[in-house]
C-alpha cells in the first residue's frame, strides 16, 4: 500500500482551481519529485496535502485513510511541510524554532537527542542556537526549516523549492542533507523544484505538472527521453546540468 | 519632601502595575488574534463581579478570587471561540466593531444581573500603612505591586520556559508555520484570550477595593491600558508592562505635582504621552515596524 | 435581464423619502419632531463617519468628539455672536473640518488600531476639557441656546422649523456624500481602503486622501453636532460622553459600512432603538444593543441593504435560471 495516494485531486483559491484532477502515489521510502514551470501548481499541491488549502474535489489518502482537515492534525500524523519562503517563526530563537518542530513529540529524551543530531548535521545552527532565528541568512534559514520539519520525526516530508534564492554552494549543502536523510530510510519525500536536474539528484522518479495537471511521470531517463515533456521537465529557469 | 515623593512614586507604580496587567492582556490578545480587544476591561470587570458574588455567597476572599480567575479564563476562551474566531477573517474594522459590541454587552450585563449600585469590595491587604524610613506607604499599594510582580514573573516563566508558552508564542508569531509543526493554533488563541481575561480580572480585583465595584470600574483603566499597550508597541509583551508602569508613574506625578492638571485632566496625560511617542515612533516604543518598503 | 437604471432609482428614492419626511412636519407632534431632528443630526454625523470608515477604511472613534465640538461651536456662535442658522452651521463645519484636518495628520502615520486608540483619546478628552474650559464652554453647567426665533413669514412652530432644517440638511449630506463616493475622489478613497499599496501604485496620493477623508468626516460631524445643539437648545459635557462615538459607529454598521444612504437607517436605529429598548429594562437593552452589533457584523458585514441586495440577486438568478430550462 502506498503511503500517500492522490486521486483526481482538484484544489485552488476562491473560485479558480489551480490543480486539476491530479493523481499520484508515493511509497513509504521513496523520494518523488514534482516538476514543472512557475504556476504549474506545485506549491498548491503541497499546500493541499498539508491542509493549508482545502481541496475542491478528489481524494487524499494517507496510510489508507482520509486526512483530517486541520493542518496541525495532519502534522500530528507525520506529515511535515517545509513551505516556500522557509516559514521561519520570527520572534523565536533558532533553538525555539526547532523545539516548535518537536511539538508533537512526547519523549523529552528523544527530543534532546534529535536536537543534538540536528546541530551535528548543521553546525551553523548550533552556533546561533540562542539568537533570533531571523538573524540567519537565507540558506541557514532553509537548514533551520528542514531541521524543524525533521524534529517532528515525519513519515512524509514535503519540500517546496528548497533551493529557492540560494547560492549554489548552499544549495549543494542543503541537498547533501536531503540525500542523507533519504538514505537513512525513515521517510518518504515529496520534493518540489523548478530545476529538474537538481530534483533528480535526490529523487528516484518524478511527476510533471503543467497548468495544474499531471502531464507525465517516470524516472529521469524516461522523462528525458520523452520529447513532448522536455520543456515542462526543464522548467523556465533553474540549473541545467 | 522626599518621603512624599516616595509615596507618590509607589502609588504611581501600583497604578502602573494595574495598567500594566491590562496592557499585557491587550498585547497578548493582539499577538494571538491580531486585534485590539476594546472590551478587555469590561470582561475583567464582569468577572470581578462574579468574584464579588462568590465572596457574598460565603466563599473566602482568596478562594473567591481564585475561582473568579478560573472563570475569567473560561469566559475569555469562550468569547474567542464563539465571537472572535468567526470574524477574524473579515478584516480589521469588523473585528474592532465586534469587540466594541462585546464592550457594551459586558458593560450592561453586570448591572442587569447585579443591579447598578456601587459596592464595597474587600481588600486583600487591608487599610494599613507601612513605614519605609520616614515615608508612609499604603499597604495596598505595596500589596498590589508584590502581587503583580509575582504574577508577571509567573506569566513570563510560563511563556518562556514551558512548552505551552512556546506554542502560544509560536502561534501568535506565525500561525501557519506553527500549525505545520503540529501546534494547535486555534487552541493557542483561546488560551491567549483566557489568560488575558484572567489578567484583566486580577486587575479588577485589585483596584475594586479602592474604586468601589460598579459597571464603570474599568472604564478609566482601559484608556490607560490602551495607551500603555500602544506605547509598548502592541507586539511586545514586555513593552506593554513597561508602558503601563511609565504611564502610571507619569500620571500620578503629574496629577500630584502639576497644579494645572489636577485629578480631572489627568486622563489626558497618558493620551498626550502616547500621541507624542507615536509621532516619533508610529509603531510604539518597542513595536516592530509592520511597514514594508514598496 | 431586467435592468433598472440605478441612478434613476436612487434619485427617486431620495426625493420620495425627503418629501415624505418633510410632510411629517405637518402631521407629527412636537415631541416626535424633536426626536427626528436629533436623528437627522446623527444622520449627518454618521454620513461623515461613513466617509472615513466605510469608504476609506480607517477606524475612527473621534466622530463623537467632532459632534461635540460642532455642538459647542454652534452654541457659542449663536449665543455670543447671534449668528443665523446657515452662517453658524457653515462656520461650525469649517472649524471642525480644520480640526479634523489637523487630527487627520497623525492618521497618516498610524495603522488601524493605533488610529482607533488616538481617536478614542480625542473622544475621552471632550468631557474633561469641556468641564475645565468653562470660560468658553460654560463648564459643567453648559450653554443655553435659548428659544429659536422663527422668521415670521414662515408659518411654522419652532419644532417644525428645526425639523425642516434638520431633514433638509440630512438629505443634503446624504446626497453630497453619495456623489463624492461615486466621484473619482470617492473611487480613490475606496482604492485606499481595499489596498493601500496598490492605490499608491496607481498614483493615488494616499496622504491627501486620508487626511481629506478625516477633514470631511469632521465637517459632517460638526454640522451634525450643530443641528443637535439647535434642536435640543442646550449643550453640556454630559451629552458628549465617549460612548457617543461608539453609538455613531454602530449607526454606520447598522446602515452598512460604506453605504451612505444606509446612514439614514443607522441614525434612526441609534436614536430610537435604545430609548424604546430602555423602556423595557435599561441594562438588558444595552446587552441586546451590543449583541445586535455582534450579530450584524457577523452575518451582515456589509450592512442590511447589501444583504438584501445579495438576497435579491440570488433570488433573481434562481428565478431566471429556472425559466430558461
Amino acid at each position: 500500500m502506498s503511503l500517500l495516494r492522490l486521486e483526481q485531486l482538484s484544489s485552488g483559491y476562491r473560485n479558480a482551481d489551480i490543480l486539476r484532477n491530479v493523481s499520484m502515489e508515493i511509497g513509504a521510502h521513496e523520494c518523488v519529485a514534482v516538476l514543472g514551470a512557475n504556476g504549474a501548481g506545485k506549491t498548491t499541491l503541497l499546500r493541499t496535502i498539508s491542509g493549508l488549502l482545502r481541496p475542491s474535489r478528489g481524494v487524499i489518502e494517507y496510510r489508507g485513510s482520509r486526512l483530517p482537515e486541520a493542518p496541525h492534525r495532519i502534522a500530528a500524523l507525520g506529515v511535515a511541510h517545509v513551505p516556500e519562503g522557509r516559514g521561519t517563526i520570527a520572534g523565536l530563537t533558532v533553538e525555539e524554532n526547532l523545539r516548535v518542530g518537536a511539538y508533537t513529540q512526547r519523549s523529552r529524551t528523544q527530543v534532546e537527542a534529535d536536537l543534538a543530531q540536528c546541530y551535528e548535521r548543521f553546525p551553523i545552527l548550533d552556533e546561533y542556537r540562542h539568537r533570533p532565528a531571523t538573524y540567519l541568512s537565507g540558506g541557514e534559514q532553509q537548514m533551520l526549516a528542514l531541521s524543524r520539519a525533521l524534529m517532528a520525526r515525519p513519515t512524509l516530508l514535503l519540500l517546496d523549492e528548497p533551493s529557492f534564492g540560494l547560492a549554489p554552494k548552499i544549495v549543494h549543502l542543503v541537498y547533501e542533507a536531503i540525500r542523507r536523510v533519504i538514505a537513512e530510510g525513515h521517510l518518504a519525500v515529496l520534493l518540489v523544484e523548478q530545476s529538474a536536474e537538481l530534483a533528480m539528484s535526490a529523487a528516484s522518479r518524478a511527476y510533471v505538472l503543467k497548468h495544474g495537471e499531471v502531464v507525465g511521470a517516470g524516472s529521469r531517463e524516461e522523462l528525458r527521453g520523452s520529447p513532448g515533456l522536455s520543456d515542462a521537465y526543464l522548467g523556465t529557469t533553474g540549473y541545467h546540468a | 519632601m522626599l518621603e512624599g515623593l516616595l509615596q507618590v512614586v509607589i502609588d504611581g507604580c501600583a497604578s502602573g502595575a494595574i495598567y500594566a496587567a491590562v496592557a499585557l492582556a491587550l498585547a497578548l490578545v493582539y499577538k494571538s488574534s491580531g486585534i485590539v480587544n476594546f472590551a478587555q476591561g469590561e470582561m475583567g470587570m464582569f468577572c470581578t463581579f462574579i468574584t464579588w458574588w462568590l465572596n457574598q455567597q460565603g466563599l473566602g476572599l482568596a478562594a473567591a478570587i481564585a475561582a473568579g480567575l478560573a472563570i475569567a479564563f473560561l469566559v475569555g476562551a469562550m468569547v474567542e471561540r464563539l465571537f472572535i474566531r468567526p470574524v477574524a477573517s473579515y478584516g480589521e474594522f469588523p473585528a474592532v466593531l465586534t469587540t466594541l459590541g462585546l464592550f457594551l454587552v459586558f458593560n450592561e450585563l453586570a448591572p442587569w444581573l447585579w443591579g447598578p449600585e456601587n459596592r464595597a469590595f474587600p481588600s486583600l491587604f487591608g487599610n494599613g500603612v507601612l513605614a519605609i524610613g520616614a515615608a508612609r506607604v499604603s499597604a495596598e499599594s505595596v500589596g498590589i505591586l508584590v502581587v503583580m510582580v509575582a504574577v508577571g514573573s509567573l506569566f513570563f516563566l510560563v511563556m518562556h520556559k514551558t512548552k505551552l508558552g512556546l506554542g502560544m508564542r509560536a502561534a501568535a508569531a506565525n500561525a501557519t508555520s506553527s500549525s505545520l509543526s503540529g501546534v494547535p493554533a486555534p487552541r493557542m488563541f483561546m488560551l491567549g484570550w483566557g489568560f488575558a481575561t484572567a489578567l484583566a480580572t486580577l486587575a479588577g480585583v485589585l483596584i475594586a477595593p479602592r474604586l468601589f465595584l460598579d459597571a464603570s470600574l474599568m472604564l478609566g483603566v482601559i484608556v490607560y491600558a490602551l495607551a500603555a499597550a500602544a506605547l509598548g508597541g502592541f507586539t511586545s509583551l514586555a513593552g506593554a508592562v513597561v508602558g503601563g508602569l511609565v504611564i502610571g508613574i507619569v500620571e500620578t506625578l503629574a496629577s500630584n505635582y502639576v497644579e494645572f492638571i489636577g485629578s480631572d485632566l489627568k486622563i489626558l496625560v497618558p493620551l498626550t504621552v502616547l500621541l507624542v511617542v507615536l509621532i516619533f515612533r508610529p509603531t510604539g516604543l518597542f513595536g516592530k515596524s509592520a511597514e514594508r518598503a514598496v | 435581464m431586467m435592468n433598472v437604471r440605478p441612478d434613476a432609482l436612487r434619485w427617486l428614492l431620495t426625493a420620495a423619502l425627503t418629501a415624505m419626511a418633510l410632510s411629517g412636519a405637518a402631521g407629527l407632534g412636537s415631541f416626535y419632531l424633536g426626536q427626528i431632528t436629533v436623528a437627522a443630526a446623527y444622520c449627518i454625523a454618521i454620513v461623515g463617519l461613513n466617509i472615513v470608515v466605510g469608504v476609506t477604511g480607517q477606524v475612527s472613534l473621534a466622530q463623537g468628539a467632532f459632534f461635540a465640538i460642532g455642538a459647542y461651536a454652534t452654541a457659542i456662535l449663536r449665543v455670543r455672536y447671534g449668528l443665523s442658522f446657515p452662517v453658524a452651521l457653515l462656520a461650525t463645519g469649517v472649524v471642525t473640518s480644520l480640526i479634523g484636518f489637523v487630527a487627520g495628520l497623525p492618521a497618516l502615520r498610524l495603522r488601524g488600531h493605533y488610529l482607533a486608540i488616538v481617536t478614542l483619546g480625542l473622544s475621552v478628552a471632550v468631557v474633561p476639557v469641556a468641564n475645565r474650559w468653562s470660560s468658553l464652554t460654560g463648564g459643567g453647567a453648559g450653554l443655553n441656546l435659548g428659544q429659536v426665533r422663527v422668521p415670521p413669514w414662515i408659518g411654522l412652530s419652532p419644532e417644525q422649523y428645526l425639523y425642516v432644517w434638520g431633514v433638509m440638511l440630512a438629505a443634503a449630506a446624504v446626497v453630497i456624500a453619495s456623489r463624492v463616493a461615486r466621484s473619482p475622489l470617492g473611487i480613490a478613497m475606496s482604492a485606499v481602503r481595499d489596498n493601500e499599496i496598490a492605490a499608491m501604485g496607481m498614483g493615488v496620493d494616499v496622504r491627501w486622501v486620508k487626511t481629506g477623508a478625516f477633514a470631511a468626516s469632521a465637517f459632517f460631524g460638526g454640522v451634525g453636532g450643530g443641528v443637535f445643539a439647535l434642536s435640543v437648545g442646550f449643550v453640556a459635557p454630559e451629552n458628549f460622553l465617549p460612548t457617543l462615538s461608539l453609538l455613531l459607529l454602530v449607526g454606520v454598521v447598522i446602515g452598512g459600512s460604506g453605504s451612505v444612504p444606509g446612514s439614514i437607517l443607522g441614525a434612526l436605529f441609534v436614536q430610537f432603538v435604545p430609548d424604546y429598548a430602555a423602556a423595557l429594562d435599561k441594562h438588558l437593552a444595552g446587552v441586546f444593543f451590543g449583541a445586535a452589533i455582534i450579530v450584524f457584523i457577523r452575518f451582515m458585514p456589509e450592512g442590511p441593504l447589501a444583504a438584501l441586495a445579495a438576497l435579491y440577486s440570488t433570488g433573481h438568478r434562481l428565478f431566471f435560471k429556472r425559466r430558461s430550462t
